[in-house]
């Protein structure tokens, strides 16, 4: 049997009949695959190599083996942003899975089809605003003349108006409060196509075992959209872990102090700022292993089907 | 007991489909209230948006608009020139790639492919310092070169994969019989594959636009001439250039936000079925 399989055609195979000279079709791949090399594979592989480099910028890198990495290891910058990270992750994480998925479920329950279309652009249609944008909103939100300050003086709560941006205390909870209620468009999307999904016999069977609405939740919904929640955990991982635009426009060098500083902007300053290249491509480095390692284990331990886009 | 229970579901139904409702219409509420916001403060003066900050009031001020669109729009030519350039290319190259990949196979194909699609893998974020060092030895900086070209080189792959498995699709019948006809390589693509492949060219077009648009830490390293100054860069200057937040004069600031989102709501107006579909393909990249 193993053998049949591996002796099967594979698909294109077979239309091989009339294939245009193998010259021209490499002449037509030559300018793509240049692209990928030139401004994918070279900077990856310098990125790499100088992780383990001394680099500033005008002079050439000298090989320092493994002292970029040494150093982090006891850099109280970098473990400050490692502490935030975790922090500003596990925020992130609960409300940006938590907060789409609530609406997914209350758009999916609407009965009404052409409702459920509207509800649907309406969640998306704040994508039109580029993200900086929208960083640049909150930023105000939080001002002096912003709508938090407002809010609280015209509730009489004069002791709750402070920088909630500048004071230590607060300033990381501002930042991972940004984009509240967190009605992330994409993401309600993505749970709403695996509820539609869902055959419509199991939810009717779910509705006749006499299941209330959470327990259909839990115990239906929820085994069988396991999918998109593993494609919506890995996303969110990796743009918690190398999102750091919010950040640099909000508070542009992760003060005050180091109290919003996380891994991603301390990468961005000692390469732009501090002059330290390899520092950077180090830090860069082990937050690419970092993001593979999750990614790896979370699809060997955590089995689901392939993952289909759908409407 | 049976039926007791239905009735009881049955009451319950009603008010859970209310509190369901409820709930959307609050979240809803809650995630427009600073968009809202944003729009109404834009129509107002300074001495208006200190005097009635939360209400929209009389009268109206566009001319704000007048005022942000001078300043911001070659931001805008630049994002669209090269958002128009990137995505061009992207369709181009995915279009050619894919199409040879699943037509036809040739010695190397999976190399290339897996090679090309193990890019999806690493986000360029990562690379920002190496990548600009690298940008910078090319003599690339300060042009529009430094933007679209790796836009296209790393936005071609997804469109790889897209294209390359629905062209894997088609049926080989309709290729076959072009081929009879004596169509080449070429005329096969434009006349049989092209226009099938309509739908998804326009999930890859929205996908690049997007990303390529609101593309913020490429352009804000890569550029610093106002010349070739791209939206998302601009924006940030343009607020810097009214006085920042303390003293700003809010309504040009406003209106110049809201300037920022017309170009990708001229977009999701025109082709909304198509946009939220792009949106969910995109999800591939991971």
């Amino acid at each position: 049997m193993c053998e049949n399989s591996k002796h099967a055609p594979r698909p294109g195979h077979h239309r091989n009949a009339a294939a245009p000279p193998l010259g021209l079709v490499y002449a037509l791949l030559l300018l793509p695959v240049a692209f990928v090399l030139t401004f994918n594979y070279i900077p990856a592989a310098s990125a790499i190599y100088h992780a383990f480099t001394a680099w500033d910028p005008g002079a050439p890198s000298r090989w320092v083996g493994l002292s970029n990495f040494i150093e982090l290891s006891s850099d109280p910058v970098f473990l400050k942003s490692l502490l935030n990270l975790l922090k500003l992750g596990t925020f992130v994480f609960i409300v940006n899975l938590s907060v789409p998925f609530a609406v997914a479920e209350m758009i999916f329950h609407l009965k009404s089809e052409r409702w459920s279309y509207l509800c649907r652009v309406a969640v998306v249609l704040p994508m039109i605003v580029p993200g900086v944008v929208v960083y640049m909103l909150w930023q105000y939100i939080y001002s002096d003349a912003g709508i938090v300050t407002e809010l609280l003086t015209a509730l009489g709560l004069h002791d709750w108006v402070y920088g909630w941006l500048s004071h230590p205390k607060t300033a990381l909870w501002a930042v991972a409060c940004v984009g509240f209620p967190f009605a992330n468009g994409f993401n309600v999307l993505i749970y709403y196509a695996g509820l539609t999904n869902i055959p419509a016999s199991v939810l009717e069977a779910a509705e006749l075992d006499g299941l209330g609405a959470l327990g259909r939740i839990y115990r239906v919904h929820v085994p069988l959209i396991l999918a998109q929640i593993k494609l919506l955990v890995v996303l969110t991982v990796i743009g918690v872990v190398n999102g750091f635009e919010s950040v640099y426009i909000l508070t542009k060098d992760g003060g005050p102090g180091y109290e919003t500083m996380v891994p991603g902007l301390y990468m961005y300053l000692n390469g732009f700022n501090y002059e330290r290249m390899g520092y950077a491509c180090a830090i860069g480095l082990l937050m690419l292993l970092f993001l593979l390692g999750f990614t790896v284990s979370l699809n060997r331990f955590v089995r689901t089907d392939e993952y289909q886009p759908e409407e | 007991m049976q039926r007791l229970s239905r009735e009881k579901s049955a009451r319950a139904g009603r008010w859970s489909g209310l509190l369901w409702r409820s709930g959307l219409f609050a979240v809803l509420l809650l995630t427009f209230f600073p968009l809202f916001f944003m729009v109404m403060s834009s129509f107002k003066d300074t001495y208006q948006f200190y005097h009635s900050f939360w209400a929209p009031v009389w009268p109206v001020h566009p001319e704000n608009y007048g005022v942000a669109f001078e300043d911001m729009k070659y931001y805008i030519f630049n994002s669209v020139l090269v958002t128009a350039l990137s995505i061009s290319g992207i369709l181009v190259f995915s279009t050619v790639t894919g199409f040879l990949m699943a037509r036809y196979s040739f010695p190397g194909r999976e190399v290339i492919f897996y090679g090309m699609i193990a890019m999806l893998m690493i986000p360029g974020v990562l690379m920002l310092v190496p990548s600009f060092a690298w940008v910078q030895q090319l003599g690339l900086l300060d042009t529009y070169a430094v933007m679209v070209l790796p836009y296209i080189a790393g936005g071609q792959v997804l469109g790889l994969y897209l294209l390359r498995t629905f062209f894997g699709q088609i049926d080989n019948a309709l290729f076959e019989a072009a081929q009879v006809d004596g169509a080449g390589v070429f005329r096969q693509l434009w006349h049989v594959g092209l226009p099938l492949a309509k739908p998804v060219l326009g999930v890859v077009a929205i996908v690049s636009a997007l990303g390529v648009w609101n593309n913020f830490l490429w352009p804000l390293v890569t550029t610093s001439s106002e010349e070739v100054m791209v939206l998302t860069v601009g924006v940030l200057r343009y607020q810097a250039r009214l006085g920042g937040l303390i003293g700003c004069r809010y309504g040009e600031m406003f209106a110049g936000y809201v300037i920022s989102a017309i170009p990708l709501g001229i977009l999701f107006t025109l082709s909304t079925r198509m946009f939220m579909k792009g949106i969910t393909s995109g999800a591939l990249k991971a």
